[in-house]
């Protein structure tokens, strides 16, 4: 491709920190090189289509780019790579799934990529927030709007969108002595992925740092760990990792959260001249901390952090 | 739970047991800090301490005490080993061993004055805080050697004066630190942060005596009016709050196959004698150690700075240590408890020891005049030094307050103000200050805290303390 043309790619995850991972899917786009990021759609929760597999969240953002579709295919791959993809089974479940859906004007057919999606107009969770994004957008093959495709395709009546926020949802809690957050997701494994960002952010203002650092964190639980013993050594596992590792963090994600929580902490090597520097975290506390399901199905975290 | 409180005198508040209080509660306060405490957790907290197992005489809280996680900041209690005493990492804090030390200078408030922009920039520059680390110092020995003998490890460089060691507490070593309990990820933690001053309270200030209460104390402890201090505010830095962590993991598992219930998971603890009791207790004695290394080193670096940021040498700014205290500690002293002479566990989190006079652990120079007790204040007002009485011996296993406490929680503080005005207020009060960030200035805004002077009357007015001087800020440098 030698013009700059428009894309759009597709999102989606079921595994581990599925908002935190296509938040960060985003930032990694918006840092590749010859990749503009224009605007990116909800986030619409929805049934997995293939083998039985937990529920998926799934989006959309809408590029330019002059990159020749295969070159943009390796970037995408990479991303997902970056953000703990194991390609395993065909539809099977995955942290992050990076799709080309469509590019203006463009058809595209080789062994690896074929454009548009082939499976697009089948599938609501794809259309959906294409059409959001562009809503002239046409069929390359056959120049029908593809909005129209979105009247025709089986509907999923258990889909339910969302705004997709530049951050999970967080406010400080008032301490006397220490520093603390209270931080919601819509699940446990997006909430401590959301913990671990709210934790960062009392360091170094996130606004102030690029993800160029990549630091996998992980740690072990007894089979019985209660939800508030799973968040408090998790939290105080990535404490380490900033305190010791000097970190800044950007964003985190959560890969796996059963008998082990994986994860991946972004960022920046910590610079006191350029950093906005908050405060100097010592540890996570016991002290008032809360950690569970709310009755609409949210999760919900109360953490107290000694400074 | 709403606790029962009772008047004793204008100084002295009772909580009387209750509930499975094995003790009453003793909270040292005036009638007003008591009013603006009315339904402060930190009053719970007092009451959930005396719950412990083997707690004797009383839960106390300090005037300066707040809420803490577990045991309240402000908070002392000792537990009997023969009553089935425990210890608490709660008790001690994550900070281990967070203390102050105080030198006097031979340097003259007008000279200072003079050079105050230079210095505070010498001191910044000499000083790392915040979250930047330190350059290690080539002339340390190594991390085990430093966590075994703490102070004492730095004779040898030059570092600290040898006849200097009397001067801090417990002679700058607790003796039953086990270096080999301290891991290879609290070390990675401290090891880059030795010589550095961290966050949140700590600072490095550089004061003028504006006050002398007690004319003979005070030349026995080097202060004369107009004369400058130096006066050092941190602790253990990540070393120790990495100790503190694992080991309270440690003791939750403790507490439970002891049997202990806990009204709080930061009161997690373990029977005196237990396996888990005595590797907290070793594993804090080496990040106490390294505590007094790391407030001795911040000092030497300082007076350095202070030299070279008044053309002077280093012998002429006449440095000497008046005393070195622990803040936030446990180890086993001797006490007389109903009217015996006991070996207890005294934790003291947010509070000083405050030894009177007589006591076989205070060097010679201040055996007869009782132990120097520094009571920082806010980065505005004043700091206070006063010495220990046998009050302090008598009822609060020979401890007082630490500092102002805060009032305002930090995110309130942070509403309440902006960085900007409060460095306009400070120097407008004539007080130079250097910060690591922004929110450091904001949330140890002067206003953030109680008027310390209210703080230090009432350990006046309970005999647990006299107030010999009082000191001012010229220069701060905050975390």
């Amino acid at each position: 491709m030698d013009a700059p043309r428009e894309v759009i790619v597709g999102l989606g995850s079921n595994i581990g920190s599925r908002e935190a991972l296509l938040r960060a899917a985003v930032d990694l786009l918006v840092a590749t090189p010859g990749v503009s990021v224009l605007a990116r759609s909800d986030l619409y929760e929805t049934a997995p289509v293939g083998p039985p597999q937990a529920r998926y969240l799934n989006a959309a953002v809408r590029l330019q780019s002059a990159l020749d579709p295969e070159t943009l295919l390796d970037a995408l791959l990479s991303i997902e790579r970056a953000l703990g993809r194991e390609r395993r089974v065909r539809w099977g479940a995955r942290t992050l799934d990076l799709d080309v859906l469509w590019i203006d004007g463009v058809t595209h057919c080789s062994p690896t990529l074929t454009v548009p999606h082939p499976e697009l107009v089948r599938r609501e969770f794809a259309l959906r927030p294409l059409v959001a994004l562009r809503p002239d957008a046409l069929d390359p093959r056959d120049g029908a709007p593809l909005a129209r495709a979105l009247d025709a395709v089986e509907r999923d009546p258990t889909l339910r969108a969302r705004p997709f926020a530049e951050a999970f949802s967080r406010d400080d809690v008032e301490h006397t002595a220490d520093e603390g957050f209270v931080t919601r997701a819509s699940d446990r494994a997006d909430l401590l992925a959301a913990a671990t960002e709210a934790m960062g952010a009392l360091v170094v203002d996130p606004a102030s740092v690029i993800a160029m650092r990549a630091v996998p964190v992980s740690i072990a639980l007894d089979a019985d760990a209660t939800d508030d013993e799973r968040l408090f050594a998790w939290l105080s596992e990535v404490l380490y990792h900033l305190d010791a590792g000097r970190l800044a963090l950007r964003r985190a994600v959560v890969l796996e959260d059963g008998d082990a929580v994986r994860g991946v902490l972004f960022g920046e090597d910590l610079d006191e001249s350029r950093h906005a520097m908050r405060s100097a975290l010592k540890a996570v506390t016991w002290h008032a901390l809360e950690v569970g399901a709310q009755p609409d199905g949210s999760w919900h975290a109360q953490v107290v952090i000694d400074v | 739970m709403k606790y029962k409180l009772e008047a004793i005198d204008d100084v002295r508040w009772r909580i009387p047991m209750q509930g499975a209080m094995r003790v009453e509660g003793r909270i040292f306060a005036d009638a007003a800090m008591m009013t603006s405490l009315h339904d402060d957790p930190c009053i719970a907290q007092v009451a959930n301490v005396a719950t412990l197992p083997g707690i004797v005489g009383a839960a106390l809280a300090m005037p300066d005490f707040h809420w803490g996680y577990g045991f309240p900041i402000g908070g002392v209690a000792a537990f009997d080993p023969e009553k089935g005493g425990v210890v608490s990492p709660g008790g001690v804090g994550y900070d281990i061993n967070c203390g102050v030390r105080l030198h006097t200078t031979a340097l003259e408030a007008d000279a200072v004055d003079a050079a105050r922009n230079r210095i505070a920039d010498a001191l910044q520059l000499a000083v790392p805080a915040g979250t930047v680390p330190a350059k290690r110092d080539p002339r340390l020995g190594d991390l085990d050697a430093i966590l075994a003998d703490g102070a004492r490890s730095l004779v040898d460089a030059g570092l600290v004066d040898v006849d200097d060691l009397g001067s801090i507490e417990e002679g700058g070593r607790l003796d039953f630190a086990e270096p080999a309990l301290v891991s290879d990820r609290a070390r990675e933690r401290g090891g880059q942060q030795l010589g550095t001053l961290g966050g949140g309270n700590h600072f490095l200030e550089v004061d003028r005596v504006t006050e002398i209460y007690d004319e003979a104390l005070a030349e026995r402890f080097g202060l004369r009016l107009g004369a400058v201090t130096l006066l050092v505010h941190s602790g253990s830095r990540g070393l120790g709050h990495a100790v503190c962590e694992e080991l309270l993991a440690v003791m939750l598992r403790a507490s439970k196959s002891a049997g202990i219930e806990l009204p709080d998971k930061q009161l997690a603890c373990a029977p005196l004698g237990s396996p888990e009791a005595d590797r907290y207790l070793r594993a804090m004695a080496a990040a106490a150690n390294f505590a007094f290394v790391n407030r001795a080193l911040i000092a030497h670096k300082a007076i350095g700075a202070l030299a070279k940021s008044t053309d002077r040498s280093r012998d002429s700014v006449g440095a000497s240590l008046l005393y070195d205290v622990c803040h936030n500690i446990a180890k086993f002293e001797e006490h007389t408890v109903d009217g015996a002479l006991r070996r207890v566990c005294v934790h003291r989190k947010g509070a000083t020891r405050a030894f009177g006079p007589g006591h076989a652990l205070l060097p010679e120079r201040y055996r007869d005049v009782g132990q120097p007790v520094i009571i920082p204040g806010d980065m505005g007002r004043y700091s206070y030094v006063m010495a220990g009485l046998q009050g302090a011996m008598d009822e609060t296993f020979g401890s007082a307050c630490h500092g102002a406490g805060r009032l305002l929680a930090r995110a309130a503080a942070k509403k309440a103000s902006t960085g900007a005005a409060v460095l306009k207020a400070l120097n407008a009060k004539g007080i130079t200050l250097r910060a690591a960030s922004v929110n450091a200035i904001v949330e140890e805004m002067p206003e953030a805290y109680k008027d310390v002077a209210d703080v230090v009357d009432v350990v006046a007015r309970a005999g647990l303390a006299r107030r010999v001087a009082r000191l001012e800020p010229m220069i701060v440098v905050k975390g």
